[in-house]
């Protein structure tokens, strides 16, 4: 079974506090935490939402993208995918998330993955690029 | 010159479907009706089947093994967020749309003539605004009139004129239109439906130039006002409007209270009582 979710184009916005102050992941910041600014998930990962569209991710074939299994992609409809795009994209019945290769009059899918070989589009696949990830979230606890 | 669009979605339900199922590209998809019973939409490969609307799932287990027919359970919540998003991608192109239907919604477009492109360039950026945003296929028919609009669409649709999902008969010449109108089934009109048009073929009126010509107060003798109105939109005179959009409710909400604050034990038991 197949799973999409559609953001609400039109969900109310909530604001929530954001720290401008970056959380320090190496040693300790000496500077001071103050609230500077409000954010709203929605408006951060999602810029256009009438051609918004969720994806969750299966798999491993990502990661080098950080993408990883159980993640949900943030997926545009209204950005041209250009080489280098991370991509959803229909190949033969298969529904996938690669990287975009499209150079020199050659396609290809690519993971980010060394366990997986480029997909390379030839004639006879029936390639469809569906849209371009624009994010991705994931809830931890 | 009032002109109006009609922007109508092809084989909505089942077109919703494929968008997000690759295997179903290119294969015959229906949609079924509450608890996978009849068929309620068709995809482009069914309707090329000779397979009508209506029929139920359990009599096409033959056809759907010859032909690898697929079934859908239909999906609501999904056709209407897809229905929502393509109104709200029109109202970037028009600032007066009426929603008809879950597919169908008319834009007001007068004025917009002189853009460069004319109407039908803006037609074209409708549709490919639709496709690239939504990955749904639409149909665009202009005229100056609804009704015209509506066939209009109906001539893009079936490919009677115009050229890729856009009919635009204001660029269409008198001679051009009744020639057109000649080849179309009255039946298909807006508004003429099973009954009036079996009348009007009583009185050897079949195609949509035979009522556009007919005689306006004939036919409100015969039919009505609404008929004639459709005989004059026909011509294009203008004589229905958009309708005012129902802005989307936000929530629903029953709730029970009472009229006036109570004080007492004995009002509150008689007020719950009923």
């Amino acid at each position: 079974m197949l799973r999409y979710f559609v953001p609400l184009p039109d969900a109310p916005r909530q604001y929530l506090l954001l720290d401008t102050t970056k959380v320090s992941a190496g040693f300790p910041s000496p500077a001071a935490d103050y609230v500077d600014s409000r954010l709203d998930i929605n408006e951060y990962l999602v810029r256009n939402p009438v051609s918004t569209f969720f994806f969750p991710v299966e798999g491993d074939s990502m990661e080098g993208a950080e993408i990883f299994d159980g993640d949900i992609l943030v997926v545009d409809r209204s950005i041209k995918a250009r080489h280098g795009h991370i991509v959803i994209a229909f190949i033969d019945g298969e529904r996938l998330v690669k990287r975009l290769y499209d150079r020199a009059g050659k396609m290809a899918l690519v993971a980010e993955n060394p366990k997986y070989p480029p997909l390379v589009v030839r004639e006879g696949n029936e390639l469809t690029v569906w849209g371009v990830v624009v994010g991705r979230f994931k809830r931890m606890a | 010159m009032a002109v109006f669009a009609l922007v109508d979605c092809n084989n909505f339900y089942a077109s919703c479907e494929k968008l997000f199922a690759p295997r179903l590209r290119n294969r015959p998809v229906v949609v079924l009706s509450n608890n996978d019973g009849c068929v309620v939409a068709r995809s482009a490969e069914v309707k090329a089947l000779g397979i009508p609307m209506g029929v139920p799932w359990f009599k096409l287990k033959d056809d759907a093994r010859r032909y690898g027919i697929v079934a859908m359970s239909s999906n609501y919540a999904l056709y209407a967020d897809m229905s929502n998003r393509v109104v709200e991608v029109l109202s970037a192109f028009s600032a007066n749309i009426e929603v008809y239907s879950i597919d169908e919604s008319f834009l007001e477009l007068s004025g917009y003539e002189n853009l460069s492109g004319g109407l039908t360039g803006y037609g074209a950026e409708i549709r490919q605004r639709i496709a690239d945003w939504l990955g749904l296929a639409v149909c665009v028919g202009i005229a100056p009139t609804k009704t015209l609009a509506k066939l209009a669409n109906h001539c893009a649709k079936k490919n009677l004129a115009g050229a890729d999902g856009v009919c635009d008969f204001t660029t269409l010449s008198p001679d051009e239109l009744s020639r057109l109108f000649d080849k179309i089934d009255v039946g298909e009109v807006w508004g003429i439906g099973r009954k009036i048009r079996a009348r009007l073929e009583g009185m050897g009126m079949t195609s949509v130039r035979q009522l556009r010509d007919a005689d306006a107060e004939t036919i409100r003798a015969q039919f009505s006002v609404v008929v004639e109105r459709t005989v004059r939109e026909l011509r294009g005179v203008s004589c229905l409007d958009m309708q005012e959009v129902v802005p989307d409710k936000h929530q629903i909400i029953s709730s029970r209270s009472f009229l006036k604050l109570l004080y007492d034990r004995a009002e509150v038991e008689e007020a719950v009582a009923s």
